[in-house]
């Protein structure tokens, strides 16, 4: 503790301004923890003042922490509760009053964390923070984890996560009592602001008692995890009092366990579906092969029996062909015996017809030389001929004194009609 | 990293559409459903890439200083 002001004190006169700054200068480095009641509490705008009262001796000591601080610490300060502060004295220089910078609340007992984490439960619920729960993503791909790096959780995580090719960003935070509030906060802060966002954010450590989850009962944590632009996933044991942050998250389990479950089923629709709608596919593809291959068969087989039937008549007619072939011969023999007989019948047609013709013949020449008018005039019958030749048959067609010619079987002679009688 | 997602989500329609072209309607022609197998078969394979064993990436990341207040 030296400083420039405290050499030769005893012997120099100080001004209030330089005392001030030597007992602040003294002060700001002890760091310590008070424990008290919280008495006079003032929650202004801008500031944040209480009196913490020593519940033995009653002494007060003035508190006092911006208002930004006190919401960033996240425990909420109530009359009468019991909580352990950090931080350091200090005398303000315009009224003189010794106040205590607060950079650190912690409710102490069982009884004043239970208080504290009823009252915010109540404050949260009203506000509706516990109805939201945000879908988780398909296939998710990248995390971002807030935990211990030297608990036992995080390898629990890693071991059950599929091998899927998931990016895991990991940031370790401190999950025991009171201090790890702003580590946690920060975790879930840096991955909320991350350029490369991941997809979603996990909380996970293991169970213990209220003041062990201290952290995940802090309001600046739970509001935090609401106002993720992710999806929050808590694995967070616990026996009876679930943490807040697990009911405010968008899923919850109790063990990291459970919540490598949750994203490798994530991936389910791709290991389940895409087998199944192989499978839906092939079968209807298959079926209406089978459909066609029926159809193809079938014209097939219809084809083969009009080929068949064909084959047969064809059969059939070469058989017709090869008999009558066959027979041919033997026709023509028939059809020569045929010709024989026709011939041999018409040779005797044709000689009984000229022998018919000869008897015809024959008797014709009979009648025509019993006709023959020499015959006649041989008998001494004359034919008379009037002078222009024409015959004469009737006495009428002469007349008397006309000269008439008669011919006589040798010879003609002339003569005149003399009379005529009849 | 989420156009993986998107691509995969994608992907899983489309096999989806032509897993449901196929049962629509009894007689489709064949060579458009030889065309769709082919493709399915091939979001089949891809699909199935992604899910292939991959080793996961883990990193511990440090806080920017930016994140302190």
């Amino acid at each position: 503790m030296s400083h420039p002001l405290l050499e030769n004190l005893d012997e120099r006169t100080l001004s209030v301004g330089e005392y001030l700054e030597i007992v602040n200068g003294l002060l700001s480095p002890i760091r310590v923890s008070v424990e008290g009641e919280v008495t006079d509490l003032k929650i202004l705008p801008q500031w944040v003042f209480f009196s913490l009262k020593d519940a033995e001796t009653g002494s007060l000591l003035r508190c006092g922490l911006h208002a930004g601080v006190y919401k960033r610490i996240g425990v909420n300060l109530e009359e009468g509760m019991a909580v352990k502060i950090f931080g350091y004295g200090k005398i303000a220089e315009k009224s003189g009053n010794f106040g205590f910078w607060v950079s650190k609340i912690e409710p102490v007992g069982e009884g004043a964390l239970r208080r504290a984490y009823e009252l915010l439960v109540k404050k949260l619920k009203e506000e509706g923070l516990f109805e939201r729960k945000r879908e988780l993503p398909q296939f998710i791909s990248h995390i971002g984890v807030v935990s211990s790096r030297n608990g036992v959780v995080i390898q629990d995580l890693l071991q059950n996560l599929k091998p899927l090719g998931i990016r895991v960003d990991f940031m370790h935070a401190g999950v025991e009592g009171a201090d790890s509030a702003p580590e946690i906060l920060r975790g879930i802060e840096h991955f909320s602001k991350a350029k490369e966002r991941p997809q979603v954010l996990v909380l996970i450590r293991g169970g213990g008692s209220l003041e062990s989850l201290q952290g995940f009962n802090n309001e600046a944590v739970v509001r935090a995890c609401f106002g993720a632009p992710m999806p929050v996933l808590v694995g967070i044991g616990h026996d009876v009092d679930a943490p807040i942050a697990t009911m405010v998250a968008d899923w919850s389990a109790s063990t990291p366990t459970a919540v490598a479950h949750v994203i490798n089923e994530s991936w389910l629709p791709l290991t389940q579906d895409v087998p199944r709608l192989r499978e839906r596919m092939i079968t209807s593809f298959r079926s209406r092969l089978r459909t066609l291959e029926h159809d193809v068969d079938m014209t097939l087989k219809s084809m083969q029996y009009a080929l068949r039937r064909l084959v047969e008549a064809f059969r059939h007619y070469e058989q017709v062909l090869r008999s009558a072939w066959r027979q041919i011969p033997a026709r023509i023999e028939q059809m020569e015996a045929m010709r024989v007989q026709q011939t041999a019948r018409m040779t005797t047609a044709f000689s009984d017809m000229v022998r018919e013709l000869g008897r015809s013949v024959a008797s014709y020449e009979r009648l025509l030389s019993a006709s023959d008018p020499q015959r006649i005039l041989k008998r001494g019958f004359g034919l008379v001929y009037r002078p222009d030749g024409t015959l004469v048959r009737s006495v009428k067609d002469v007349k008397e004194g006309e000269k008439v010619k008669t011919r006589l079987n040798d010879g003609t002679f002339e003569s005149t009609v003399i009379s005529k009688e009849y | 990293m989420s156009e993986k997602k998107n691509s995969i989500q994608d992907e899983l329609k489309k096999l989806e559409e032509i897993a449901h072209w196929f049962e629509e309607s009894d007689d489709f022609d064949v060579e458009e459903g030889l065309k769709k197998v082919k493709e399915g078969a091939e979001l089949v394979k891809q699909l199935k890439g992604r899910i292939k064993d991959v080793e996961n990436e883990f990193k511990e990341v440090e806080a920017d200083l930016s994140d302190d207040e």
